[in-house]
């Protein structure tokens, strides 16, 4: 599957216009989706994935082919990799009890290096998703992946006929090192990546055809014409594919002063 | 006509089911439409009006099959011969079918059973005691037993409508709660700005007016017979969040999605 997006970052104090705005243009209230999401780095040298998954954790062919599709990348390079719980703050947050992750429901997920951007504000990259039943962080360990951090993705989003328009606010988790945290914090006790709670938004649209590439202009096309409506609310940034670099091989750049 | 077997009188009974029949399946239709029809669901009053007027049809559906119950349970019902029995087959299966199907006679004689080891229920099953209430079940008739279970629905039924009646007529205008009335509607926090306890209070006085003097009842003088001395705590406003006193420019946009692509700075 391929992806597509426009970045603009909103202010926190512009958020309910925003809102106000996109609920207006979509003909919905904002879903808000909490995600729970744990990195796992792949192995310094590329080694795909050697093992095969039992049935009982992938039983659908679909995502069989989905895991045999990862593998044909990461025997390429190998990459830092997602795996996402939805949460909810009422439920999940500020309990006693320990969850076992991999008794849960998550999507594995993996971006590639974005295209070329050739001056257009679109970020373009392959991307993977795998729903697991359960099993997923195991089934990752198990393959050579190491756990290195978790993030906390706070989401408002809003639907126009194929367009997702997403607002996201990141938060750290407290320190646990080498493995997941076993309680959630209170979601009030959560510290947010950006001080000034600034929030991400993302305009995308998914091509699911992969090696079709009029389906990604004529995709391209129709992006830059809803940037044309949106233009005149949020300012788009062109951001450097760099920045959403996941291969493990390449030096890391040092955020905030941008790539060099 | 003739052929049929039925009187003038049964053959309109048979008419006006098939009426009935029709006039619901057209109300069931028309609701169908609206809520395919209209983008958003249709208003909750439409809704509504569309489920009193299906729960009337039904009710005329069963108030026609009560009547008729002794005729409609000795008539035989055959299709007409042109009637497309080979492509309609299941239809005609359903229709044709005399007795109850599986499942609903499962629970038909579920209900006899239940019936038949129940006491007699009410006031004299009460009085009968603990030990003597299962011979006494046996013995007595369930028709009777019908009929007192009858009854009690009956009366909670009426009970439930009187107390509906009572809180449309003296209650619904009522914004507060008992346990509210209990602590004074002056300390109620009602989140709002407007100054609500006045508006209620004007409320209650336009009422006094209204009865012209009968206001010598319970509970509407409380409130306004002593305005003097009612405390009024006001909410304090909610604190502000800290972003709006954050001037900070906070994280460049890349910072956070390179955090966001990759969990964290290093490796």
């Amino acid at each position: 599957m391929h992806e597509l997006f426009l970045t603009a970052s909103v202010r926190p104090g512009e958020f309910d216009t925003a809102c106000a705005i996109l609920q207006g243009l979509s003909w919905m209230t904002a879903r808000r989706t909490i995600y729970r999401i744990l990195f796992f780095a792949g192995q310094p040298q590329p080694k795909g994935l050697p093992k095969a998954l039992h049935p009982s954790v992938l039983p659908r062919q679909q995502e069989k082919q989905m895991w045999g599709d990862l593998n044909k990348q990461l025997l390429r390079s190998s990459y830092i990799l997602q795996a996402t719980y939805e949460v909810a703050p009422e439920v999940d947050f500020g309990k006693e009890n320990t969850v076992d992750l991999n008794r849960l429901p998550a999507t594995l997920r993996w971006t590639d290096l974005p295209d070329p951007l050739r001056d257009s504000p679109i970020t373009s990259r392959k991307k993977i998703e795998i729903p697991f039943p359960h099993g997923l962080p195991g089934s990752l360990l198990a393959n050579g992946h190491t756990y290195t951090n978790e993030l906390i993705q706070e989401s408002y989003s809003f639907n126009r006929g194929d367009l997702e328009i997403v607002l996201s606010r990141y938060y750290h988790l407290p320190d646990s090192p080498g493995r997941p945290i076993a309680h959630l914090p209170p979601w009030v006790d959560l510290r947010p990546v950006d001080p000034a709670q600034k929030w991400v938004l993302n305009v995308k649209l998914n091509v699911t055809e992969d090696g079709q590439p009029e389906k990604l202009t004529k995709a391209n096309e129709e992006l830059m014409r809803n940037k044309a409506e949106f233009d005149k609310l949020f300012d788009f940034k062109v951001v450097d594919r760099r920045i959403f670099d996941t291969r493990i091989a390449p030096p890391p750049i040092i955020p905030g002063r941008g790539p060099q | 006509m003739s052929s049929l077997g039925l009187s003038q009188e049964e053959l309109k009974s048979v008419e006006q089911t098939r009426q009935r029949l029709s006039q619901l399946s057209s109300s069931l239709n028309s609701l169908k439409n609206d809520v395919f029809m209209s983008n958003l669901l249709p208003k909750i009053d439409s809704l509504q009006a569309s489920a009193d007027i299906l729960n009337h049809n039904v009710h005329a559906i069963l108030e026609i099959l009560a009547q008729n119950n002794a005729l409609f349970s000795r008539v035989a019902v055959h299709p007409s011969t042109n009637f497309p029995g080979r492509t309609q087959e299941n239809i005609l299966l359903q229709l044709l079918r005399k007795k109850p199907e599986p499942d609903v006679e499962a629970k038909i004689d579920k209900g006899r059973e239940t019936l038949a080891t129940m006491s007699l229920p009410g006031n004299a099953a009460q009085m009968g005691g603990g030990g003597g209430a299962a011979a006494a079940a046996a013995a007595v008739n369930p028709r009777d037993k019908e009929a007192a279970l009858g009854d009690i629905w009956g009366n909670t039924r009426n009970s439930c409508q009187e107390r509906i009646a009572e809180y449309v007529v003296n209650e619904e205008g009522d914004y507060f709660t008992a346990e509210e009335h209990d602590i004074g509607i002056e300390n109620v926090r009602t989140g709002l700005q407007r100054n609500f306890e006045d508006e209620y209070e004007d409320d209650d006085e336009d009422m006094e007016d209204d009865e012209a003097g009968a206001g010598a009842g319970a509970g509407a003088g409380a409130n306004s017979a002593e305005p003097d001395l009612m405390i009024i705590d006001r909410p304090p406003p909610p604190p502000a969040p800290a972003v709006s006193t954050q001037e900070v420019e906070g994280a460049t946009l890349e910072t956070i999605l390179r955090l966001a692509t990759r969990g964290r700075f290093a490796g």
